[in-house]
């Protein structure tokens, strides 16, 4: 599980605000776009984005590590997530829940092939959903993913392997065989 | 590198930058096609994950946290202005509203300073879905059954919140005059329709089956159709 970087070293209240805002300017989008991905749900993940930061900025005395700032943020809100909403709310497999942020320089036949590949995503398990999120989103290594869900790396990476097997398989049925490949897991490296 | 383990760590991770995948993928064209078709897969994933708009203002909020000063005394400024609604409402029910509970009228005062803290933070400017709707409603313990007439409803925010002391969904809608806000409050049903006691804001409180529903608009906002729409629609979870 990974644990807060944050020690207890005091510097100005300025200089703490500013690194805050740094943080939050270089990360907000991420941690907002990966609270969507979680919820499926933009109301629920601007809240849960606001509590994230509320909770990073009352334990920011100082960063010790600035670059593990990203993975501590992630596992807050997923704790947040699992504490606020998700016990009190049903796994909603909502296809038709289509965002595609609108972009006038899309395509339509690009921007069907986006709507498609939002509906492949919703329609994986959460447990091979959640460290593809993390990867591609957070842009984490197999290694920082396993911190993050508790797993260990091999799991992590055998779930990867099989996510992205079944969105090609769902994104064009019978290209890909389902493959039973639990001895995978000994040979992949991060 | 057989063909089994590179075909596992292409799928792992089709941007692996490590010499010996980099030369595995080399060894063959099919190996290169393979990399190819999840190299592009890849990219509309990132397109796809990434393309979802950020809420307006949310960086903005994100930094208010960082100013205890401005926040205090807008804590303060609030928690005057609570006050002094909480005495007058208080004051104003007791007088016009006999017959209702402490916790009635509890209920009240803390509705109408939600209703305040929150008016600013309604956006107009577009629809969301009613997929979203259905989430907070969810969360908050309740459903509504589906209508066309629901359906035809604008929902232009939809928040959980903690009024009651429970897990709460507040709606609003676009009315006649201004937004109207529809909360569903899953706890003791209040004694009877408690009408709500604002110099800006109209309503009442409804008890309906196991909770409550509040419904609040603008002076002037005819709000009889929401409330006979909603309340043959709503269905408490358990």
């Amino acid at each position: 599980m990974s644990t807060s970087p944050v020690l207890g070293f005091n510097k100005s209240d300025s200089d703490r605000r500013k690194r805050y805002e740094a943080l939050v300017d270089e990360l907000y989008q991420d941690v907002f776009r990966y609270g969507y991905w979680l919820t499926r749900n933009k109301s629920i993940a601007e809240d849960l984005v606001q509590e994230t930061f509320l909770r990073a900025w009352r334990s920011f005395d100082s960063l010790q590590n600035e670059k593990a700032a990203k993975a501590w943020l992630f596992t807050i809100l997923r704790r947040e997530n699992a504490r606020l909403y998700e016990r009190y709310r049903p796994e909603l497999i909502d296809i038709d829940d289509v965002s595609v942020a609108d972009e006038d320089t899309a395509e339509p036949d690009h921007k069907q092939k986006q709507v498609e590949l939002h509906q492949a995503i919703m329609r994986l398990d959460k447990d091979y959903r959640d460290p593809l999120l993390l990867q591609v989103i957070g842009g984490f290594s197999g290694k920082e993913i396993a911190d993050i869900l508790d797993l260990n790396n091999n799991t992590v990476m055998t779930r990867l392997f099989r996510a992205r097997g079944k969105l090609k398989n769902i994104l064009a049925p019978g290209t890909e065989p389902e493959t039973a490949d639990d001895d995978l897991a000994d040979r992949i490296t991060d | 590198m057989d063909d089994l383990e590179f075909r596992t760590r292409a799928f792992s991770n089709p941007l692996d930058e490590q010499e010996d995948f980099k030369a595995a993928a080399d060894a063959s064209p099919e190996r290169r096609q393979l990399l190819r078709e999840l190299n592009e897969l890849e990219q509309n994933l990132q397109l796809t994950l990434t393309s979802v708009d950020i809420p307006a203002g949310l960086q903005r909020k994100l930094k208010q946290h960082a100013r205890p000063a401005s926040a205090s005394r807008s804590r303060r400024f609030f928690a005057l202005a609570a006050s002094l609604v909480v005495a007058a409402g208080l004051a104003l029910n007791l007088f016009l509203q006999p017959g209702l509970s402490a916790q009635d009228l509890a209920l009240h005062d803390e509705l109408v300073e939600h209703l305040h803290q929150e008016a600013p933070n309604y956006d107009s400017s577009g629809d969301i879905s009613w997929s979203q709707v259905e989430s907070i409603l969810a969360a908050a313990g309740t459903s509504l059954k589906t209508s066309d007439e629901l359906a035809s409803m604008h929902m232009i925010f939809a928040r959980l919140c903690g009024v009651g002391g429970s897990r709460s969904a507040h709606l609003v809608t676009r009315g006649e005059h201004g937004p109207v806000s529809i909360i569903f409050i899953r706890t003791t049903p209040v004694s009877r329709n408690v009408e709500l006691r604002d110099e800006r804001f109209q309503g009442r409180i409804i008890p309906v089956n196991e909770g409550n529903m509040a419904l609040i608009g603008e002076k002037n906002e005819p709000l009889g159709r929401y409330e006979k729409l909603l309340r043959d629609n709503i269905e408490w979870s358990i």
